[in-house]
């Protein structure tokens, strides 16, 4: 049989390219003009970096003033700045006494008188410990510690005649009720109550304690 | 030599200057791009910066003025200069108060540093402010020192009241003796 292919030239599909059908020749050709264009590429490239760094290189080291001192505002910027994160860090965990004295005040009862009033700080309170299960010979991390502060309240109360209520217990009550009294104190303790006699009056001395905690400035973070 | 030990040689000397072109021109090229190529990344990037950071130097530069104004920040050698204008300042808010004061004194001034953290730097970083405590013993009832105090926690600069005690004298029962231990939080310049 014979096969004529009747289509013209230009509309006849192209031979497909055969691996097998190139020669050793070619190959080498093609391997080394591959490699010739990776090389020539490689080389501009490298030269346009090469000079594009010494470019900018001189740029910088031109601007070395500017540089400094845009360092120099900055780091004077970011000492304020600190600052005044850390102030106001203190402003927000400082127990502000003046609301607290009010409060005493506006609590006190007939017949209860205060003679000394000290507010200190006492020892810093360590948060609880987490489990230290596992953890031999780790260094805990280091925790700020909450301080407590007390204010101690000494006073005198008069003791009332009959079954009238105690004016020292009416103070008490009346702290207690206040709603700000527990945002202002953790606790509040009686202490050292003692009996005597003040002229033709049963009186009696007491003293106290309210504590207050003073959230360590981490913690408000 | 027969002509397939002379195609096998021909191989092999080509092979070999392939890989010898490879190794000595063609890797050395591409290490020298691959070392330039980040340098030169890093130096674009922080001309960049700097170009944006430099635009921004006006706004730092007021800003920072307007800090300084605000937290009345002074150099830190200045800081204990401070101190007789903060007296000044402590007794003209005592006597509006009605605080008598009969003696303010400061305990000297004390800059907390890295070497010796201050409280409430949990994390470390040392407080850059001064810390000046302050002494004041004077008399007055108890509502001119809750007035005083009161002034104290809002005063500008930061005070706080450290320790306070108010004792009742029979002489005069409306006017006790107090005593205050006041720290004054001053903002410093690094200049």
């Amino acid at each position: 049989m014979i096969l004529v292919n009747l289509l013209p030239q230009g509309l006849r599909r192209a031979r497909r390219w055969s691996f097998a059908a190139v020669t050793v020749r070619q190959g080498a050709v093609g391997v080394v003009a591959a490699l010739g264009v990776v090389t020539i590429g490689l080389g501009f490239w490298r030269v346009g970096l090469a000079s594009a760094h010494r470019r900018l290189d001189a740029e910088w080291k031109g601007l070395q003033a500017t540089r400094s001192q845009v360092a120099e505002a900055r780091d004077r910027l970011q000492t304020l700045e600190r600052q005044a994160g850390q102030l106001t860090r203190v402003r927000a965990t400082s127990p502000q006494w003046a609301p607290r004295l009010n409060l005493l005040s506006d609590a006190l009862a007939p017949g209860v008188w205060f003679t000394r009033l000290t507010v200190e700080p006492v020892e810093a309170k360590r948060p609880a410990k987490a489990s230290s299960k596992g953890k031999k010979g780790r260094t805990p991390p280091a925790v700020a510690a909450d301080r407590r502060i007390q204010l101690l309240v000494a006073g005198t109360a008069l003791i009332p005649d009959g079954g009238a209520p105690s004016p020292l217990a009416a103070l008490l009550r009346s702290l207690k009720q206040q709603p700000e009294f527990t945002r202002s104190f953790e606790a509040v303790e009686l202490k050292d109550v003692e009996r005597r006699k003040l002229g033709p009056l049963d009186v009696s001395d007491f003293v106290l304690r309210f504590d207050v905690r003073e959230p360590s400035v981490s913690s408000t973070r | 030599m027969t002509p397939a030990q002379r195609r096998l040689a021909l191989g092999c000397g080509a092979g070999a200057l392939v890989i010898g072109w490879v190794t000595g021109v063609i890797l050395p090229q591409a290490a020298a791009v691959a070392a330039l190529r980040p340098n030169v990344r890093q130096l674009q990037q922080d001309l960049r910066d700097l170009r944006r950071q430099t635009a921004e130097l006006p706004q730092w530069t007021q800003r920072y003025e307007a800090l300084r104004t605000e937290l009345q920040a002074s150099p830190r050698l200045l800081a204990q200069e401070r101190l007789p204008a903060l007296l000044d300042q402590l007794a003209a808010a005592a006597k509006a108060a009605g605080l008598a004061v009969e003696m303010a004194r400061p305990a000297g001034p004390k800059t907390p540093s890295k070497s010796a953290p201050n409280r409430g730097a949990a994390d470390g970083a040392a407080l850059e402010y001064a810390v000046i405590p302050l002494e004041i013993l004077g008399r007055a009832g108890y509502h001119d020192v809750g007035r005083f105090v009161e002034a104290l926690e809002a005063a500008q600069p930061l005070c706080r009241v450290e320790a306070l005690s108010i004792e009742a004298d029979r002489r005069d029962p409306l006017h006790h003796r107090v005593a205050l231990v006041v720290r004054a939080y001053l903002a410093v310049t690094p200049l």
